[in-house]
Protein backbone atom coordinates (compact mmCIF):
# COMPACT_ATOMS: atom_id res chain seq x y z
CA UNK A 1 0.00 0.00 0.00
CA UNK A 2 1.25 3.45 -0.91
CA UNK A 3 1.55 6.36 1.51
CA UNK A 4 -1.07 8.24 -0.47
CA UNK A 5 -3.54 5.37 -0.09
CA UNK A 6 -2.74 5.04 3.57
CA UNK A 7 -3.34 8.73 4.22
CA UNK A 8 -6.74 8.53 2.58
CA UNK A 9 -7.63 5.61 4.83
CA UNK A 10 -6.58 7.12 8.14
CA UNK A 11 -10.08 8.36 8.98
CA UNK A 12 -11.74 5.14 7.96
CA UNK A 13 -9.24 3.35 10.20
CA UNK A 14 -9.85 5.65 13.17
CA UNK A 15 -13.60 5.29 12.72
CA UNK A 16 -13.44 1.52 12.43
CA UNK A 17 -14.93 1.59 8.96
CA UNK A 18 -12.23 -0.24 6.96
CA UNK A 19 -13.27 -3.82 7.50
CA UNK A 20 -10.85 -6.58 8.45
CA UNK A 21 -8.78 -6.67 5.25
CA UNK A 22 -8.49 -2.89 5.02
CA UNK A 23 -7.54 -2.61 8.67
CA UNK A 24 -4.79 -5.21 8.35
CA UNK A 25 -3.36 -3.66 5.17
CA UNK A 26 -3.42 -0.25 6.82
CA UNK A 27 -1.69 -1.48 9.98
CA UNK A 28 1.00 -3.30 7.97
CA UNK A 29 1.89 -0.10 6.15
CA UNK A 30 1.87 2.10 9.25
CA UNK A 31 4.12 -0.32 11.10
CA UNK A 32 6.81 0.19 8.45
CA UNK A 33 6.29 3.86 7.58
CA UNK A 34 7.36 6.44 10.19
CA UNK A 35 5.77 9.37 8.39
CA UNK A 36 2.34 7.73 8.05
CA UNK A 37 2.67 6.56 11.62
CA UNK A 38 3.30 10.12 12.77
CA UNK A 39 0.29 11.31 10.80
CA UNK A 40 -1.86 8.68 12.48
CA UNK A 41 -0.54 9.72 15.90
CA UNK A 42 -1.61 13.31 15.18
CA UNK A 43 -5.16 12.27 14.51
CA UNK A 44 -5.23 9.96 17.49
CA UNK A 45 -4.07 12.86 19.66
CA UNK A 46 -6.72 15.10 18.15
CA UNK A 47 -9.38 12.54 18.95
CA UNK A 48 -8.11 12.11 22.51
CA UNK A 49 -8.16 15.86 22.89
CA UNK A 50 -11.73 16.08 21.66
CA UNK A 51 -12.83 13.33 24.00
CA UNK A 52 -11.19 15.00 26.99
CA UNK A 53 -12.60 18.41 26.26
CA UNK A 54 -16.25 17.99 27.32
CA UNK A 55 -17.51 19.22 24.00
CA UNK A 56 -20.88 17.51 24.43
CA UNK A 57 -23.73 19.84 25.35
CA UNK A 58 -26.31 18.15 27.60
CA UNK A 59 -29.87 19.34 27.26
CA UNK A 60 -30.60 21.84 30.06
CA UNK A 61 -33.21 20.86 32.66
CA UNK A 62 -35.35 23.90 31.81
CA UNK A 63 -35.64 22.66 28.26
CA UNK A 64 -37.10 19.37 29.48
CA UNK A 65 -39.56 21.26 31.63
CA UNK A 66 -40.53 23.50 28.71
CA UNK A 67 -41.15 20.51 26.47
CA UNK A 68 -43.23 18.74 29.11
CA UNK A 69 -45.26 21.88 29.52
CA UNK A 70 -45.74 22.32 25.77
CA UNK A 71 -46.80 18.68 25.43
CA UNK A 72 -49.33 19.13 28.21
CA UNK A 73 -50.77 22.19 26.50
CA UNK A 74 -50.94 20.38 23.21
CA UNK A 75 -52.61 17.32 24.77
CA UNK A 76 -55.10 19.60 26.45
CA UNK A 77 -56.28 21.16 23.22
CA UNK A 78 -59.81 20.24 22.16
CA UNK A 79 -59.34 20.27 18.42
CA UNK A 80 -56.38 18.37 17.16
CA UNK A 81 -54.24 19.99 14.55
CA UNK A 82 -53.64 17.88 11.46
CA UNK A 83 -50.48 15.83 11.72
CA UNK A 84 -47.70 17.94 10.37
CA UNK A 85 -45.92 16.54 7.37
CA UNK A 86 -42.19 16.50 7.78
CA UNK A 87 -40.37 18.06 4.93
CA UNK A 88 -37.90 15.28 4.24
CA UNK A 89 -39.25 11.92 5.29
CA UNK A 90 -37.67 9.91 2.49
CA UNK A 91 -34.73 8.29 4.21
CA UNK A 92 -36.57 6.47 6.95
CA UNK A 93 -39.63 5.68 4.90
CA UNK A 94 -37.62 3.85 2.27
CA UNK A 95 -34.97 2.05 4.24
CA UNK A 96 -32.71 -0.54 2.76
CA UNK A 97 -33.22 -4.09 3.92
CA UNK A 98 -30.23 -3.96 6.24
CA UNK A 99 -31.26 -0.65 7.67
CA UNK A 100 -34.81 -1.88 8.17
CA UNK A 101 -33.50 -4.89 10.03
CA UNK A 102 -31.24 -2.78 12.23
CA UNK A 103 -34.08 -0.37 12.88
CA UNK A 104 -36.45 -3.19 13.70
CA UNK A 105 -33.96 -4.75 16.09
CA UNK A 106 -33.38 -1.41 17.77
CA UNK A 107 -37.10 -0.81 18.04
CA UNK A 108 -37.66 -4.24 19.50
CA UNK A 109 -34.99 -3.66 22.13
CA UNK A 110 -36.48 -0.29 23.00
CA UNK A 111 -39.94 -1.79 23.17
CA UNK A 112 -38.77 -4.49 25.54
CA UNK A 113 -36.91 -1.92 27.64
CA UNK A 114 -39.79 0.48 27.84
CA UNK A 115 -42.34 -2.21 28.52
CA UNK A 116 -40.21 -3.44 31.37
CA UNK A 117 -40.17 0.11 32.73
CA UNK A 118 -43.83 0.77 32.20
CA UNK A 119 -45.37 -2.61 32.86
CA UNK A 120 -43.42 -4.09 35.72
CA UNK A 121 -46.34 -6.24 36.85
CA UNK A 122 -48.89 -6.65 34.13
CA UNK A 123 -52.24 -7.59 35.58
CA UNK A 124 -51.40 -6.85 39.14
CA UNK A 125 -51.37 -3.14 38.59
CA UNK A 126 -52.58 -2.17 35.15
CA UNK A 127 -53.06 1.49 36.13
CA UNK A 128 -49.36 1.85 36.95
CA UNK A 129 -48.18 3.38 33.63
CA UNK A 130 -50.88 6.05 33.66
CA UNK A 131 -50.37 6.77 37.30
CA UNK A 132 -46.59 7.01 36.95
CA UNK A 133 -47.12 9.49 34.15
CA UNK A 134 -49.50 11.55 36.25
CA UNK A 135 -47.14 11.54 39.21
CA UNK A 136 -44.22 12.55 37.00
CA UNK A 137 -46.24 15.36 35.41
CA UNK A 138 -47.12 16.67 38.84
CA UNK A 139 -43.49 16.56 39.88
CA UNK A 140 -42.35 18.43 36.77
CA UNK A 141 -45.15 20.98 37.10
CA UNK A 142 -44.19 21.58 40.72
CA UNK A 143 -40.65 22.52 39.66
CA UNK A 144 -41.91 25.37 37.54
CA UNK A 145 -42.11 28.75 39.19
CA UNK A 146 -44.59 29.17 42.04
CA UNK A 147 -45.98 25.66 41.91
CA UNK A 148 -43.81 23.99 44.50
CA UNK A 149 -45.61 24.88 47.73
CA UNK A 150 -48.91 25.99 49.07
CA UNK A 151 -47.32 26.08 52.50
CA UNK A 152 -43.58 26.76 52.48
CA UNK A 153 -42.15 25.70 55.80
CA UNK A 154 -39.35 23.62 57.17
CA UNK A 155 -41.35 22.90 60.32
CA UNK A 156 -43.38 19.71 60.20
CA UNK A 157 -45.61 21.08 62.97
CA UNK A 158 -46.68 23.73 60.46
CA UNK A 159 -46.93 21.58 57.37
CA UNK A 160 -48.84 18.66 58.86
CA UNK A 161 -51.75 20.68 60.37
CA UNK A 162 -52.00 22.71 57.16
CA UNK A 163 -53.43 19.67 55.38
CA UNK A 164 -56.21 19.28 57.98
CA UNK A 165 -59.58 20.10 56.52
CA UNK A 166 -58.17 20.15 52.99
CA UNK A 167 -57.94 16.39 52.67
CA UNK A 168 -60.03 13.50 53.93
CA UNK A 169 -56.92 11.96 55.47
CA UNK A 170 -53.98 13.17 57.48
CA UNK A 171 -50.67 12.63 55.70
CA UNK A 172 -47.56 11.83 57.74
CA UNK A 173 -44.87 14.53 57.55
CA UNK A 174 -41.72 12.98 59.01
CA UNK A 175 -38.87 15.18 60.14
CA UNK A 176 -35.68 14.03 58.38
CA UNK A 177 -33.53 17.12 58.93
CA UNK A 178 -30.83 15.24 60.78
CA UNK A 179 -30.54 12.75 57.92
CA UNK A 180 -29.95 15.51 55.39
CA UNK A 181 -33.42 15.62 53.83
CA UNK A 182 -34.74 19.05 54.64
CA UNK A 183 -38.46 19.66 54.73
CA UNK A 184 -39.33 22.51 52.35
CA UNK A 185 -43.11 22.65 52.40
CA UNK A 186 -46.39 21.07 51.38
CA UNK A 187 -48.90 21.35 48.61
CA UNK A 188 -52.26 20.03 47.56
CA UNK A 189 -52.09 18.16 44.30
CA UNK A 190 -54.52 16.22 42.19
CA UNK A 191 -53.92 12.66 40.98
CA UNK A 192 -56.23 9.95 39.69
CA UNK A 193 -59.16 12.29 40.06
CA UNK A 194 -58.66 12.98 43.75
CA UNK A 195 -56.81 15.50 45.88
CA UNK A 196 -53.55 14.20 47.31
CA UNK A 197 -50.89 15.50 49.65
CA UNK A 198 -47.49 16.46 48.25
CA UNK A 199 -44.76 17.02 50.79
CA UNK A 200 -41.57 18.56 49.45
CA UNK A 201 -38.09 17.78 50.73
CA UNK A 202 -34.74 19.00 49.53
CA UNK A 203 -31.42 17.23 49.31
CA UNK A 204 -28.70 19.67 48.21
CA UNK A 205 -30.12 21.22 45.01
CA UNK A 206 -32.53 18.35 44.39
CA UNK A 207 -36.24 18.51 45.05
CA UNK A 208 -38.09 15.42 46.24
CA UNK A 209 -41.86 15.32 45.95
CA UNK A 210 -43.51 12.77 48.23
CA UNK A 211 -47.11 12.19 47.09
CA UNK A 212 -49.52 10.49 49.49
CA UNK A 213 -53.13 9.39 49.41
CA UNK A 214 -55.26 6.68 51.06
CA UNK A 215 -54.96 3.21 49.56
CA UNK A 216 -56.22 0.12 51.29
CA UNK A 217 -54.16 -2.40 49.32
CA UNK A 218 -50.61 -3.08 50.46
CA UNK A 219 -48.00 -3.16 47.69
CA UNK A 220 -44.30 -3.74 47.88
CA UNK A 221 -41.72 -1.08 47.05
CA UNK A 222 -41.08 -0.58 43.35
CA UNK A 223 -38.48 1.55 41.66
CA UNK A 224 -38.87 3.11 38.25
CA UNK A 225 -36.68 5.38 36.24
CA UNK A 226 -38.42 7.60 33.80
CA UNK A 227 -37.07 10.39 31.66
CA UNK A 228 -34.21 11.09 34.01
CA UNK A 229 -36.34 11.01 37.14
CA UNK A 230 -36.30 8.30 39.75
CA UNK A 231 -39.62 7.19 41.17
CA UNK A 232 -40.13 4.88 44.14
CA UNK A 233 -43.63 3.87 45.21
CA UNK A 234 -45.27 1.56 47.72
CA UNK A 235 -48.33 1.39 49.89
CA UNK A 236 -48.59 0.43 53.50
CA UNK A 237 -50.64 1.33 56.57
CA UNK A 238 -53.54 2.52 54.38
CA UNK A 239 -51.48 5.04 52.42
CA UNK A 240 -49.94 4.98 48.97
CA UNK A 241 -46.62 6.78 48.64
CA UNK A 242 -44.79 8.01 45.53
CA UNK A 243 -41.39 9.61 45.91
CA UNK A 244 -40.13 11.39 42.77
CA UNK A 245 -36.88 13.23 42.22
CA UNK A 246 -33.95 13.80 39.94
CA UNK A 247 -31.82 12.73 42.90
CA UNK A 248 -29.80 9.58 42.25
CA UNK A 249 -31.53 6.31 42.91
CA UNK A 250 -29.37 5.34 45.86
CA UNK A 251 -30.10 8.49 47.84
CA UNK A 252 -33.77 8.43 46.93
CA UNK A 253 -33.84 4.85 48.18
CA UNK A 254 -32.26 6.05 51.40
CA UNK A 255 -34.96 8.72 51.70
CA UNK A 256 -37.68 6.11 51.13
CA UNK A 257 -36.22 3.79 53.77
CA UNK A 258 -36.29 6.65 56.29
CA UNK A 259 -39.90 7.49 55.43
CA UNK A 260 -40.85 3.83 55.70
CA UNK A 261 -39.23 3.50 59.12
CA UNK A 262 -40.86 6.65 60.44
CA UNK A 263 -44.32 5.94 59.07
CA UNK A 264 -44.22 2.37 60.37
CA UNK A 265 -43.56 3.81 63.81
CA UNK A 266 -46.39 6.33 63.57
CA UNK A 267 -48.92 5.10 61.03
CA UNK A 268 -51.14 7.61 59.26
CA UNK A 269 -54.58 8.10 60.66
CA UNK B 1 -51.94 11.55 19.68
CA UNK B 2 -53.10 12.96 22.96
CA UNK B 3 -53.77 9.71 24.77
CA UNK B 4 -51.61 9.31 27.87
CA UNK B 5 -50.29 5.99 26.50
CA UNK B 6 -49.05 7.67 23.34
CA UNK B 7 -47.51 10.43 25.36
CA UNK B 8 -45.81 7.95 27.65
CA UNK B 9 -44.54 6.07 24.61
CA UNK B 10 -43.18 9.26 23.14
CA UNK B 11 -41.50 10.18 26.40
CA UNK B 12 -40.03 6.72 26.76
CA UNK B 13 -38.78 6.36 23.20
CA UNK B 14 -37.94 9.84 21.99
CA UNK B 15 -37.17 12.11 24.94
CA UNK B 16 -34.17 10.05 26.11
CA UNK B 17 -32.49 11.46 22.99
CA UNK B 18 -33.09 15.06 23.98
CA UNK B 19 -29.43 15.66 24.79
CA UNK B 20 -28.40 14.25 21.41
CA UNK B 21 -30.87 16.66 19.82
CA UNK B 22 -29.67 19.60 21.87
CA UNK B 23 -26.00 18.84 21.28
CA UNK B 24 -26.51 18.73 17.51
CA UNK B 25 -28.58 21.93 17.50
CA UNK B 26 -26.12 23.70 19.79
CA UNK B 27 -23.23 22.91 17.46
CA UNK B 28 -25.15 23.74 14.29
CA UNK B 29 -26.50 27.13 15.38
CA UNK B 30 -23.68 27.91 17.89
CA UNK B 31 -25.95 29.65 20.35
CA UNK B 32 -27.64 28.17 23.45
CA UNK B 33 -30.87 30.15 23.31
CA UNK B 34 -31.57 29.44 19.64
CA UNK B 35 -30.62 25.79 20.18
CA UNK B 36 -33.14 25.46 23.02
CA UNK B 37 -35.91 27.08 21.01
CA UNK B 38 -35.18 24.93 17.97
CA UNK B 39 -35.07 21.70 19.97
CA UNK B 40 -38.35 22.58 21.63
CA UNK B 41 -39.91 23.37 18.28
CA UNK B 42 -38.55 20.16 16.77
CA UNK B 43 -39.66 18.05 19.75
CA UNK B 44 -43.20 19.36 19.43
CA UNK B 45 -43.10 18.67 15.71
CA UNK B 46 -41.98 15.14 16.51
CA UNK B 47 -44.67 14.79 19.18
CA UNK B 48 -47.40 15.93 16.82
CA UNK B 49 -46.27 13.60 14.06
CA UNK B 50 -45.46 10.68 16.34
CA UNK B 51 -48.46 8.81 14.87
CA UNK B 52 -46.63 8.82 11.56
CA UNK B 53 -43.46 7.35 13.09
CA UNK B 54 -43.24 3.76 11.87
CA UNK B 55 -40.77 2.60 14.47
CA UNK B 56 -37.03 2.23 14.03
CA UNK B 57 -34.20 4.39 15.20
CA UNK B 58 -35.80 7.06 17.38
CA UNK B 59 -32.59 8.99 17.81
CA UNK B 60 -32.07 9.26 14.05
CA UNK B 61 -35.70 10.26 13.61
CA UNK B 62 -35.48 13.02 16.20
CA UNK B 63 -32.08 14.19 14.93
CA UNK B 64 -33.45 14.45 11.38
CA UNK B 65 -36.27 16.70 12.56
CA UNK B 66 -33.94 18.83 14.68
CA UNK B 67 -31.53 19.11 11.81
CA UNK B 68 -34.26 20.29 9.43
CA UNK B 69 -35.32 22.93 11.94
CA UNK B 70 -31.74 24.10 12.37
CA UNK B 71 -31.04 24.38 8.66
CA UNK B 72 -34.30 26.21 8.10
CA UNK B 73 -33.29 28.59 10.88
CA UNK B 74 -29.77 29.02 9.51
CA UNK B 75 -31.15 29.57 6.01
CA UNK B 76 -33.39 32.34 7.29
CA UNK B 77 -30.55 34.01 9.10
CA UNK B 78 -27.62 33.19 6.91
CA UNK B 79 -25.69 36.13 5.57
CA UNK B 80 -24.37 35.97 2.01
CA UNK B 81 -20.73 35.53 2.99
CA UNK B 82 -21.52 32.53 5.17
CA UNK B 83 -23.05 30.83 2.16
CA UNK B 84 -19.77 30.90 0.26
CA UNK B 85 -18.24 27.48 -0.18
CA UNK B 86 -15.36 26.78 2.11
CA UNK B 87 -12.19 28.21 0.62
CA UNK B 88 -9.33 25.92 1.46
CA UNK B 89 -6.65 28.23 0.10
CA UNK B 90 -7.79 31.19 2.06
CA UNK B 91 -8.19 29.11 5.17
CA UNK B 92 -4.82 27.44 4.98
CA UNK B 93 -3.03 30.76 4.59
CA UNK B 94 -4.90 32.07 7.64
CA UNK B 95 -4.02 29.08 9.72
CA UNK B 96 -0.41 29.20 8.49
CA UNK B 97 -0.18 32.78 9.72
CA UNK B 98 -1.71 31.79 13.03
CA UNK B 99 0.56 28.80 13.44
CA UNK B 100 3.60 31.10 13.62
CA UNK B 101 2.45 32.25 16.97
CA UNK B 102 3.73 30.24 19.83
CA UNK B 103 0.70 31.47 21.74
CA UNK B 104 -1.14 28.76 19.89
CA UNK B 105 0.48 26.18 22.11
CA UNK B 106 -1.05 27.70 25.18
CA UNK B 107 -4.36 28.06 23.43
CA UNK B 108 -4.65 24.38 22.84
CA UNK B 109 -7.18 23.96 25.57
CA UNK B 110 -10.84 23.22 25.61
CA UNK B 111 -11.96 26.71 24.69
CA UNK B 112 -9.79 26.99 21.65
CA UNK B 113 -10.77 23.53 20.48
CA UNK B 114 -14.39 24.51 20.87
CA UNK B 115 -13.76 27.67 18.97
CA UNK B 116 -11.88 25.85 16.24
CA UNK B 117 -14.72 23.41 15.83
CA UNK B 118 -17.23 26.25 15.75
CA UNK B 119 -15.24 27.94 13.02
CA UNK B 120 -15.37 24.95 10.69
CA UNK B 121 -17.91 25.16 7.89
CA UNK B 122 -21.26 23.81 8.99
CA UNK B 123 -21.00 20.61 6.89
CA UNK B 124 -17.60 19.67 8.34
CA UNK B 125 -18.67 20.63 11.85
CA UNK B 126 -21.82 18.56 11.57
CA UNK B 127 -19.96 15.48 10.36
CA UNK B 128 -17.44 15.73 13.19
CA UNK B 129 -20.08 16.31 15.87
CA UNK B 130 -22.15 13.34 14.68
CA UNK B 131 -19.10 11.09 14.46
CA UNK B 132 -16.97 12.14 17.44
CA UNK B 133 -19.61 13.28 19.93
CA UNK B 134 -22.66 11.27 18.93
CA UNK B 135 -20.75 8.17 17.80
CA UNK B 136 -22.75 7.63 14.59
CA UNK B 137 -21.33 5.39 11.86
CA UNK B 138 -20.60 6.69 8.36
CA UNK B 139 -23.76 4.96 7.15
CA UNK B 140 -25.88 6.64 9.82
CA UNK B 141 -24.38 10.06 9.10
CA UNK B 142 -24.96 9.50 5.41
CA UNK B 143 -28.63 8.65 5.98
CA UNK B 144 -29.15 11.59 8.30
CA UNK B 145 -27.40 14.21 6.23
CA UNK B 146 -28.61 12.77 2.91
CA UNK B 147 -25.22 12.64 1.24
CA UNK B 148 -23.24 9.58 0.04
CA UNK B 149 -20.91 7.78 2.45
CA UNK B 150 -17.95 8.99 0.38
CA UNK B 151 -18.95 12.59 1.05
CA UNK B 152 -19.25 11.87 4.76
CA UNK B 153 -15.74 10.45 4.70
CA UNK B 154 -14.29 13.43 2.87
CA UNK B 155 -16.05 15.93 5.14
CA UNK B 156 -14.66 14.17 8.19
CA UNK B 157 -11.23 13.99 6.67
CA UNK B 158 -11.12 17.66 5.66
CA UNK B 159 -12.68 18.87 8.88
CA UNK B 160 -10.23 16.93 11.00
CA UNK B 161 -7.34 18.05 8.86
CA UNK B 162 -8.20 21.67 9.54
CA UNK B 163 -8.40 21.01 13.26
CA UNK B 164 -5.20 19.01 13.18
CA UNK B 165 -3.33 21.74 11.31
CA UNK B 166 -4.41 24.24 13.87
CA UNK B 167 -3.39 22.12 16.82
CA UNK B 168 -0.55 20.13 15.32
CA UNK B 169 2.36 21.51 17.37
CA UNK B 170 0.93 20.96 20.86
CA UNK B 171 -0.76 17.71 19.89
CA UNK B 172 2.39 16.24 18.50
CA UNK B 173 4.21 17.19 21.64
CA UNK B 174 1.57 15.57 23.84
CA UNK B 175 1.42 12.53 21.62
CA UNK B 176 5.13 11.88 22.03
CA UNK B 177 5.28 12.15 25.77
Amino acid sequence: MSCENTRSMIHGYLDDELGLDGTMAFERHVAECPSCSLELEDYKALRAKMRNSSLYYQAPAELRVRIHQAMGEFSGQESKRPVEKLSKPSWWQQPTLAWAFAAFACGAVLLVLTSSIWMPRIGENSRAPLLAQEVLDSHVRSLMADHLFDVPSSDHHTVKPWFDGKLDFSPPVPNLDSQGFVLAGGRLDYLEGRPVAAVVYRRRQHVINLFMWPESRETSTKTEMHNGYNMIHWSSGGTEYWAVSDLNQQELQEFVSLIQTQTARAPAK
Amino acid sequence: MDSPEQRARFEGLVLPHLSAAYNLARWLVRNPQDAEDLVQEASMKAFRSFDAFRGGDCRAWLLAIVRNSCYTFLGRRRKPEEKVEFDEQQHSSESAAATQESILIEEANRESLKQALEELSVEFREAIVLRELEGLSYREISDLTEVPVGTVMSRLSRGRQQLRDRFAPPLRKEGRE
